[in-house]
């Protein structure tokens, strides 16, 4: 994924369109309060200087992807790893929620999910009760208990594969698809003809911690 | 009605749990150990299953699914 | 020579009234625990930010009581230093016992207990380059070990408990230095960050769990009307005093590196941030600094309550110490972007003690005192109670 920063403009759009599409809950206020809101995907403002010279950048934070992602190496029961195609992927049904994953990932991507959503519901301000009206989407809900995290929204990509949409034009993640200034672009950083390697190629562009070595996939085209 | 599941299926467990332990129970006296370490085996086996009876108990409240309506 | 062993009687009102307590706090870890697990752990003061809570601290805490406690028993059956005979016995036991405390720890504090047999499903199921898998083995072997053990110490096997014995305290140190190595080996989080870690943890450990045999022994051999050797409190003490001052070092090392190049950020976040306090006043303060000078000072270190003091006083900081990198380790906000995050996310995490982590802990730590006390009661771990004090052989004392 590539995201221009020159184009966002901080209204995370994206925040709130990856928690409608993964049924990510908002988060009560003594929640927020508490720093246990779930947040798949952040958006972390960092200010460098002293007012009136002030340089404020707004950077949106989903999982990173990493191509060597601390968390997989971590997690002791295997419920993390990593997918052919490059994306962390977290197999809820082995994960014995040691949070060992949490610890280990520099970017914070990663959320405790504390209590079971279909019985003791979150606080949804503002959703339709009634859940069947949504979209069919296979992953609905986590159970209490276990790690969550950014998905780049695999779901699509892998019924969009199974359709014969081309990934990264037809079929993207729902952060992309809600960013109003088109600020973020998805496709396959493998391949020479996609979007995202032409952007990548034209601008100067960072990943977040790179000393770490994880080599994240998310890039971000500077200013 | 799942509150009685729920029972049932905690009664039958802890059922389990007790043949296993038992089974271990007698395999350690079998393989050598002198029968005065038998009260140790026997109140150390009995509390681990205690606390795995309560856990189950409280997985079982928790995960049990919802029944027919 | 041979030394008789004997139960304690149990037939004193203290001993019933103890009894009848820690069984009542075994009830409330069983409440407590069936709260935190039907509500979810939001009761509980884990955030997010500061994944890890009192549990995990207590955790990394009793694992190394225990690796101490079993060095401390090695004193006395591979090293033979006979002085140390009286304790040796319950040294391993309460090694198995805090063990099993610490197992009973992390089980708690997972959010899906019921899940984790696949820790023990080595190479199948389990992701080895973790250090919790890694660790599952050490523990699983080391739990063994210690039974075995102690097994052979109450046959009288003593060649056999001689050899098992050196295996488990090299064992007890790789298990202990796998616990540091779950914490050093984090790169993202530079207050962890570190290849002294696995070090430093077992030289704490050795600390504590000395301690704990000072005061345990002391506390048993009074309450149970035994007596016990001066000179084995004294010797443990000089014990302590160096290998406090071997923390002292490895600490100082440890954080002159966090300090010494620029990016000293998360050091100084240690020493001056919100939780300033728990490594100044808890890890430095009572860990290092108090015991020793109560072990040097030349009034003090000669008297058997200056050295108990002193032994408390390292439980508590050593304790403190753990907290010290579990709390603050990750309460540091993470330097995603360089300059000042803004908002929640530059915020340094903040942990609340709530009651039911609090009660669940201490009802743990009851758990395992009750076990203990139920060992004394029905397994001859203690000495035969005499009317003089146990000689030592050729010690140099009458």
């Amino acid at each position: 994924m590539v995201i221009d920063l020159d184009k966002c403009v901080g209204c995370q759009a994206c925040v709130v369109a990856c928690k409608e599409e993964n049924n990510v809950p908002h988060g009560s206020p003594e929640e927020q309060r508490s720093r246990r809101e779930i947040y798949w995907h952040k958006m972390i403002a960092a200010t460098k200087g002293k007012y009136p010279h002030v340089r404020t950048e707004i950077i949106p934070m989903p999982c990173m992807q990493c191509d060597h992602p601390p968390c997989v190496t971590v997690c002791p029961a295997k419920a993390t790893f990593q997918r052919d195609d490059g994306i962390v992927a977290q197999y809820y049904r082995r994960c014995i929620g040691c949070k060992y994953c949490m610890v280990a990932c520099p970017y914070g991507a990663r959320s405790f999910n504390y209590k079971e959503q279909e019985t003791r519901p979150y606080h949804h301000q503002d959703e339709p009760p009634d859940r069947e009206s949504w979209a069919p989407w296979p992953f609905p809900t986590r159970t209490q208990g276990v790690v969550e995290k950014c998905t780049f929204c695999f779901h699509r990509i892998d019924q969009g594969l199974k359709e014969g949409k081309k990934i990264g034009v037809d079929v993207v993640p729902a952060c992309v698809e809600a960013c109003p200034s088109h600020a973020r672009v998805f496709g396959d950083l493998d391949d020479p003809q996609s979007v995202v390697v032409q952007l990548l190629s034209s601008r100067a562009s960072f990943r977040l911690r790179e000393e770490l070595a994880t080599r994240p996939k998310v890039i971000y085209l500077s200013r | 009605m799942r509150g009685i599941a729920i029972v049932i299926e905690v009664l039958v467990l802890m059922g389990v749990l007790y043949c296993l332990f038992l089974a271990a129970r007698l395999t350690i006296l079998d393989v050598g150990f002198q029968s005065k370490y038998d009260r140790f085996v026997k109140w150390g086996l009995g509390i681990v299953g205690i606390m795995i009876s309560a856990f189950f108990v409280a997985h079982l409240t928790l995960f049990y699914p919802k029944l027919l309506p | 020579m041979e030394r008789s062993y004997s139960t304690i009687e149990g037939t004193s009102r203290g001993y019933k009234l103890l009894v009848a307590l820690l069984g009542v706090m075994v009830g409330v870890f069983i409440v407590s625990f069936l709260v935190a697990y039907l509500k979810g752990q939001q009761v509980w003061g884990v955030s997010n930010i500061i994944p890890w809570g009192q549990l995990i601290t207590f955790y990394i805490f009793f694992i190394g009581l225990s690796a101490g406690a079993i060095i401390i028993s090695s004193l006395s059956y591979v090293f033979k230093k006979e002085i140390y005979e009286p304790i040796g016995r319950m040294a391993v036991f309460m090694g198995i016992l805090l063990m099993v405390g610490a197992m009973s720890f992390v089980m708690v504090d997972l959010g899906r207990p019921e899940k984790a047999w696949r820790l023990f499903m080595y190479f199948y199921l389990n992701n080895m380059t973790s250090l919790f898998a890694i660790n599952s083995i050490f523990y699983t072997g080391y739990i063994t070990l210690m039974l075995v053990y102690l097994w052979l110490i109450f046959e009288g096997k003593k060649q056999l408990a001689t050899l098992i014995g050196t295996i488990d305290v090299l064992w007890a140190v790789a298990v202990h230095m796998g616990t540091g190595a779950i914490f050093g080996l984090i790169g993202n989080r530079e207050i962890y960050f570190s290849p002294i870690k696995p070090f430093e943890f077992l030289t704490a450990a050795l600390t504590s769990g000395t301690s704990l045999i000072i005061l345990t022994a002391v506390i048993t051999f009074k309450l149970t009307r035994r007596v016990i050797q001066d000179e084995v409190i004294f010797s443990l003490g000089r014990l302590l005093t160096g290998i406090i001052l071997v923390l002292l070092t490895m600490v100082f090392v440890d954080k002159l590196t966090h300090l010494y190049f620029p990016n000293r950020e998360a050091a100084v976040y240690l020493f001056t941030g919100n939780y300033w306090w728990i490594f100044w006043i808890f890890q430095i303060g009572m860990g290092i600094v108090l015991p020793l000078i109560l072990l040097i000072h030349p009034s003090t270190k000669k008297t058997i309550k200056g050295v108990v003091c002193a032994a408390t006083s390292v439980v508590i900081g050593v304790f403190g110490e753990r907290a010290a990198l579990v709390i603050p380790g990750t309460a540091h906000p993470q330097p995603f972007f360089p300059g000042q995050i803004e908002g929640p996310w530059g915020e340094p995490g903040v942990f609340p003690i709530t009651p039911w982590e609090t009660l669940l802990s201490l009802s743990i730590v009851a758990f395992v005192g009750l076990l203990f006390v139920l060992g004394l009661r029905y397994l001859e771990i203690l000495p035969a109670r005499t009317a003089e004090p146990v000689p030592a052989g050729t010690g140099p004392t009458t």
